[in-house]
């Protein structure tokens, strides 16, 4: 693996449950306090339900799109993308006259318009959609392309928990290699009965609210939530005049090639993805001034991350955002991402929430409470389903220093 | 981008291998199987489907370890393998292999089996297995984990975008010197759904124009096309040169291909219809059916094409100056030998397209600066 160009991030835009745009979603992150409920959206059979983190309603504004858009996951993406737009200055005119890709993470993706063609096929009806249509439905890409007029390629990565953390890597390369000009990069999932229920299949949702890292963990809490950024090539930013909030500086996958639910025991493919990253903007560990951990809940994640944080990051503080926003799976690296260049541009790191008895197994833990860092570099990592490590390294200075 | 094509693996209704795909083409023909019949009192109706058998995966892979696999990763699997084994590609030589799988469906059957047991019997204690490969990336997990391969892996799920953006993808790890190859393919699974909507689909167009009724009238196919990709090589055993694999919008700036080059078109969308294509084009959609990762089987012929130097008879001409045109048996012939476009239109409004170059043309041109991508 060669030293990679960085890749400028000129706006970024994210709601969950912590908030409805990104200023707001790091300042509740800062306060310490946390939303977990029942469901409101969801037919649940188990009881009491498990609890989950939805963004609040009413979250859409359909003022600011030029076409109706009614599905919640596109319009979650759709929200984030606004964001991201206004905060790099640019407007849809600009956009047009821009080779302007679009490279989104999501588990939920199509799966979404399945709802819609089984019912019909389990009842025997004539087709209300087509599997065409149910693409076209579901598909927040596509959407986002439309109601922006966008020229450039689009496309959806289904890797899981680390969609989008894998989004945001290929975007870059499609900035480096001169594919488009800019790419909207990022990840969206909404909640959605078939993970709600899949994840309780497996056994690893919490009845409580999770607890990162704790002795006392018990699993995850499903969240749900969109987080996009504005990568552009560097003749695009020296042309506009803009300065750049932030690089991705390097990214980094690997496979554990282990077991399709259960991370490699050693922390195999996090540990390659993660070296890859920092190998891609050479880079050191030492030169992280801290860990947006996965950070799920779940005994295995936590532990292997855990491990692997000890052998490469012993300094680096390190925290989970999963305690205040929940797992949002195809949206996660993409949420984390931009988190983490919020806490870059803050100096500090929220404490990690519910983290408090610290696990004797474990040979580090998280920060409790919020913490000053020193640096302008830090790294966010993803474990997924199939054993998917992914790694993203960002700085909010070009040269990483 | 520097990318050759060093193995490939298909399997399809046509049968499983890079010698059963080309003794169909040579043939022109591939009889459809009928697997279930449709009876509602609004429709009525045989679904019949190009199906393909993974028997043969046992082969590679001890049927004990099979168990918990469902038919899509099967499919990918056996893609993978035959891949590989046809690159001629141990594991010595493999180095740190990427994998990027293509999907239009996912796993269709577990993800519907999935859905009815949460949704209908509102179970929360469902099958964990089937929750867990109806994850659109379960057919890379299983290939990495069977292969025991440590490089990146990556799903991509655009519909019928998601071959050419496979290949994009698989060429900016190759040039990044993530990895020092890739195996990269689509996979799509028949199912009673899509095989439902398939058929309705086909009823609904029949009245429509010659060129759309020909290619909604496909029967619905499954199977996968895998390859392996490595970087720029004049192996002799190679296949063909990836020169560029891109997608973007229609209304976006034009592709550029070699003035007379052949361009096979993936049908599957009616824009195909109302597109105006200035060079020879064909159609090899009867040999594997109706399948949004199609376009993979059609990068498999011309790979073969151009490495063997024959032609095969198309299903179904799309001249520039006669769109609807359908005329089985219709040989290609008068066409550049040295490249091959694969094209698809896509249902959204974009065009994927994945050129070929032989390998006789690289060496020809070295030196010369390609374009690298679109």
């Amino acid at each position: 693996m060669r030293r990679l160009r960085p890749v400028a991030i000129t706006g970024m835009g994210c709601l969950c449950a912590a908030g409805l745009d990104l200023p707001s979603c790091a300042d509740f992150l800062f306060r310490g306090k946390r939303n977990p409920a029942p469901p409101s959206r969801l037919a649940v059979a188990s009881s009491p339900p498990y609890p989950v983190f939805e963004v609040p309603d009413p979250f859409f504004d359909p003022t600011l799109l030029n076409h109706a858009c009614r599905l919640r996951n596109s319009q979650l993406a759709l929200m984030a993308v606004s964001e991201a737009i206004r905060d790099a200055g640019l407007d849809r005119r600009m956009l047009g006259a821009e080779r302007v890709g679009i490279c989104i993470g999501s588990s939920v993706d199509e799966s979404i318009g399945n709802r819609v063609l089984r019912q019909s096929v389990a009842q025997a009806e004539i087709p209300v959609i087509t599997p065409d249509h149910r693409f076209l439905l579901s598909n927040p890409a596509v959407h986002i392309a439309q109601e922006f007029e966008l020229s450039g390629p689009r496309q959806t990565v289904v890797n899981a928990c680390a969609a989008s953390a894998d989004a945001i890597g290929l975007a870059a390369a499609w900035i480096r290699q001169g594919i488009c000009d800019a790419v909207i990069a990022g990840g969206v999932d909404e909640l959605y009965q078939v993970t709600y229920n899949g994840f309780i299949s497996l056994m690893n949702s919490d009845r409580t609210p999770c607890k990162p890292f704790d002795a006392d963990r018990n699993g995850l809490n499903l969240g749900e939530g969109a987080a996009m950024m504005i990568l552009e090539t560097e003749e695009l930013v020296r042309r506009r005049s803009k300065s750049p909030r932030a690089y991705v500086l390097g990214y980094g996958a690997a496979s554990d090639a282990y077991h399709f639910t259960t991370p490699h025991p050693e922390g195999k493919g996090l540990r390659l993805a993660i070296m890859e990253a920092l190998r891609a903007g050479s880079l050191n560990p030492e030169d992280m001034a801290f860990v947006n951990a996965h950070g799920t809940g779940t005994l295995d994640n936590d532990r292997i991350e855990a491990h692997v944080f000890h052998q490469l990051f012993p300094q680096a503080p390190f925290f989970s955002t999963k305690g205040y926003i929940g797992h949002t799976l195809g949206a996660a690296g993409a949420i984390d991402a931009v988190l983490t260049i919020a806490c870059l541009e803050q100096g500090k790191i929220p404490g990690s929430a519910g983290f408090s008895t610290p696990d004797p197994e474990l040979p580090v833990s998280p920060v409790s409470d919020v913490t000053a860092i020193s640096g302008s570099i830090a790294i966010s990592d993803t474990l997924a389903f199939g054993g998917n490590n992914s790694a993203l390294v960002l700085g909010i200075e070009e040269n990483g220093t | 981008m520097r990318a050759t094509i060093t193995g490939i693996g298909v399997v399809g209704g046509f049968g499983c291998g890079v010698s059963a795909l080309e003794m169909a083409a040579a043939d022109n023909t591939v009889i459809p199987q009928k697997p279930f019949k449709i009876r509602t009192p609004d429709l009525q109706a045989d679904i019949s489907g190009f199906l393909a058998d993974t028997t043969s995966l046992a082969d590679f892979v001890p049927r004990k370890a099979l168990r918990r696999i469902d038919h899509f990763a099967r499919l990918a699997l056996l893609g993978s393998y035959l891949a590989i084994e046809d690159a001629g590609l141990d594991e010595n030589r493999r180095g740190r292999m990427g994998i990027v799988v293509a999907t239009g469906y996912g796993s269709t059957c577990d993800t519907f089996d999935f859905l009815n047991t949460t949704l209908d019997e509102d179970d929360p204690c469902s099958s964990p297995i089937r929750f867990a490969n109806s994850v659109h990336s379960a057919a890379a997990a299983h290939i990495a984990a069977f292969l025991g391969e440590h490089g990146p892996t990556l799903s991509i799920n655009q519909y019928d975008m998601s071959v050419p953006l496979a290949f994009l993808a698989a060429c900016q790890w190759l040039e990044e010197d993530r990895v020092d190859s890739v195996l990269v393919g689509g996979a799509d699974e028949f199912s009673r759904a899509m095989g439902f909507y398939t058929q309705h689909l086909q009823s609904e167009r029949k009245s429509g124009p010659p060129s759309e009724a020909s290619v909604t009238q496909t029967p619905v196919g499954e199977g996968s096309a895998f390859f392996v990709l490595e970087k720029d090589s004049e192996e002799p055993s190679s296949y063909a040169h990836v020169d560029s694999a891109g997608v973007k919008a229609m209304n976006g700036s034009p592709y550029d291909m070699p003035p007379g080059a052949l361009m096979i078109v993936n049908p599957g969308s009616c824009r195909t219809a109302s597109f105006q294509l200035n060079t020879k084009c064909a159609s090899f959609a009867h040999l594997y059916g109706h399948l949004p990762v199609g376009m993979a089987f059609d990068i498999a012929l011309a790979a073969i094409m151009l490495k063997t130097g024959r032609r095969y008879p198309s299903g179904l001409a799309i001249d520039g100056d006669r769109r609807h045109e359908t005329t089985p048996s219709r040989a290609v012939q008068g066409i550049d030998h040295q490249h091959i476009g694969c094209l698809k239109f896509g249902l959204a409004g974009d065009i994927g397209l994945v050129v070929l170059t032989s390998g006789q043309k690289r060496k020809d041109d070295r030196g010369s600066s390609q374009p690298v991508s679109e």
